[in-house]
């Protein structure tokens, strides 16, 4: 009887070679890999679709609200209501308006300052690494000096000397930003020096500056774009600690420093001044940290299943 | 050990004449000399005499020399703001101060990131590994000055109110302006210290369970030694290696970090001048300070660097690698 059952429970299947050959698993490439697994993590998707929101808002905000320099002093400080929806500061300007058009200003001094960076930093480590030997412990050397000057100390000497304007602090912010990409870039370069691959490529006749650009940085992409995306938060934050010193953006020129300066200056009379920026603040920088930690989760490919 | 440390020399005195040349070719590009103010009641005879005794009427290379001279002195000039006291007066008068607040402020974030990062690993994915992510979250988020600013307002007015009018008693107990007593520290030392709290909780925790991972850590279980033990003596301590590094690191950021605070929350430290004489338009302050803080924080990243050659032989070996 209990034997009976046993055989029924365990039918023997024909050996069928072509199915078990076969491959159940979609094959995926390595950039459909990483799609994948960030799709699956939730913490950065919705930072993903905050960050996506705010670069929408900094681009097209603007143009819906464009007086942000508009004064209207029979309405000065007054609580978020209908006619203002985020309320109105000391001289009465919406801080709605104000708030869009520092999105703008915040947005593309990140943006923009880490673009440079990464250029600088990309080309600057690549050459190092590739070049290797004297040429780049020298270049090596040039880093250690300028990363260990204090780099706020810099911002803040070069905002005492030339104006507090957008370009300053792209300037200030470039001038020692790329030197951590350019380590970075570097180091892998260096580790994907040796491969078979790039000796294939270079015996099969392809000049250095094509083994460069075609075999050696796209694979080096990952950590510098985990890199980047980490490093727009950084500049955006100096940017506001520099107006709230008084040193960046001054206003009537609207960024997320100066309406956070504003708001602390009115602290704690008129909380929504303070509140709406730093809040706003806030979110982004959580945003960009939590994608970056996602992107890099992802990037990995240990991490992933 | 000797070659790298000697590098590690050589890199920051070039460092440090960098900064130096930089800062006072930089400063000079201003047009104009301290002394024109716009509306001039000033005679040419008395703007010679003032120009010849700063020093401003030689050549551009000349006054760097004898700058550079100076400096290696100890001589950083004479502020323009604050007449007849000296940027070293000035230094020796406020930089205790601002020590004192970053001392304070780096003491707590390392016990508390060190402690967070532990737990945090000990728990993973619990309670406290979740907290201890919040706080993260939270420094790296919220820029330092709008943290300081909360606080003030949370702990300096709604409960220190809250505890005069339960008590009725005029005892504040968190004041939220000056530097007296210990009661005056807590707050920007809080304040400053959250920032690095996060990073130093964030690699501990990463450490920590790199460490956990090992293979000897299960031989030091299976040898029967106690699970304290083997988390304090072994784990810990291993773990450890990397937050030196960063620690060293941290000294700038809080060297820097302390600009806000101290403007913030009052405090008469170096930082609150620095910050002062930038909207003063007091040159020679400014240049002599930047000129300070660099050398500060360049050479305590160098002794930073040198202890953690001495303590971690991986360093030693792998040498200029770094």
């Amino acid at each position: 009887m209990a034997e009976k059952t046993f055989i029924k429970d365990f039918t023997k299947i024909p050996k069928d070679v072509k199915a078990s050959q076969k491959i159940n698993r979609v094959s995926l490439t390595y950039s459909q890999g990483v799609i994948r697994t960030l799709k699956q993590n939730k913490a950065a998707m919705i930072s993903l679709g905050f960050i996506l929101f705010i670069v929408l808002v900094a681009i097209f905000g603007p143009i819906f609200l464009p007086n942000y320099q508009k004064t209207d002093l029979l309405h000065t400080l007054e609580a978020p209501g209908r006619q203002h929806w985020f309320g109105t500061d000391d001289l009465g300007r919406d801080v709605l308006t104000r708030l869009v058009r520092g999105t703008r200003t915040s947005l593309i001094i990140g943006f923009v300052a880490e673009t440079i960076n990464l250029v600088i930093g990309t080309i600057y480590g690549g050459i190092a690494g590739y070049l290797g030997g004297k040429a780049d412990i020298l270049m090596m050397r040039v880093i250690d000096v300028i990363v260990s000057i204090p780099q706020m100390i810099i911002m803040i000497l070069l905002l005492t000397v030339f104006s507090g304007s957008v370009g300053t602090l792209l300037f200030a912010l470039c001038l020692t930003g790329w030197t951590g990409l350019a380590r970075l870039v570097r180091g892998q370069v260096l580790a994907l020096r040796e491969n078979e691959y790039a000796m294939a490529a270079q015996v099969l006749g392809a000049s250095k500056w094509k083994v460069l650009r075609t075999h050696l940085l796209p694979n080096t992409i990952g950590p510098i774009l985990v890199n980047y995306t980490m490093s727009i938060p950084g500049a955006i934050g100096a940017e506001a600690y520099l107006s709230y010193l008084g040193l960046g953006i001054s206003i009537p020129e609207a960024s997320w420093g100066n309406l956070l300066q504003l708001g602390s200056n009115q602290f704690p009379g008129s909380l929504w001044l303070f509140f709406t920026p730093a809040i706003v603040f806030a979110l982004t920088m959580l945003a960009f940290n939590l994608f970056g930690d996602g992107l890099r989760d992802a990037l990995d490919p240990q991490m992933r299943r | 050990m000797k070659k790298y440390i000697l590098q590690r020399i050589i890199i920051a005195i070039v460092t440090v004449f960098v900064v130096i040349t930089l800062t006072f070719f930089l400063m000079h590009m201003i047009p104009g000399t301290p002394f024109s103010t716009g509306n001039d009641n000033i005679t040419p005879e008395a703007l010679a005499a003032l120009e010849a005794n700063y020093g401003l009427d030689k050549p551009l290379v000349e006054q760097y020399l004898i700058y550079l001279k100076n400096i290696l002195h100890g001589n950083f000039g004479t502020s323009i703001s604050f007449p007849n006291q000296s940027v070293t007066d000035i230094i020796k008068k406020a930089f205790p101060v601002s020590l004192d607040l970053g001392l304070r402020a780096l003491v707590f974030a390392v016990f508390t990131g060190i402690l967070l990062g532990v737990g945090a690993a000990l728990k993973h994915n619990k309670g406290l590994d979740r907290f201890s992510s919040v706080i993260a979250i939270i420094g790296i988020s919220v820029p330092s000055f709008v943290l300081g600013t909360l606080m003030q307002c949370l702990f300096g007015l709604w409960i220190s109110s809250w505890i005069k009018e339960t008590f009725h008693t005029s005892f504040q107990l968190f004041p939220i302006s000056r530097w007296e007593s210990f009661r005056y520290t807590i707050l920007p030392t809080f304040t400053l210290g959250m920032g690095s709290i996060a990073t130093i909780t964030r690699l501990m925790r990463s450490s920590m369970l790199d460490v956990i991972g090992q293979d000897y850590i299960k031989t030091a279980k299976s040898k029967g030694i106690s699970n304290a033990a083997v988390t304090w003596k072994h784990e810990v301590r291993n773990a450890l290696m990397p937050v030196v590094t960063v620690v060293g690191r941290m000294v700038g950021s809080i060297c820097t970090g302390s600009f806000v605070i101290e403007s913030l929350f009052a405090i008469p430290g170096l930082g609150k001048y620095y910050v002062n004489s930038v909207s003063a338009r007091d040159y020679t302050l400014t240049m002599g300070l930047t000129i300070f803080y660099s050398i500060f924080v360049v050479a305590s990243t160098l002794v930073v660097d040198i202890i953690y050659c001495v303590i971690d032989p991986r360093v030693r070996l792998s040498g200029s690698r770094r």
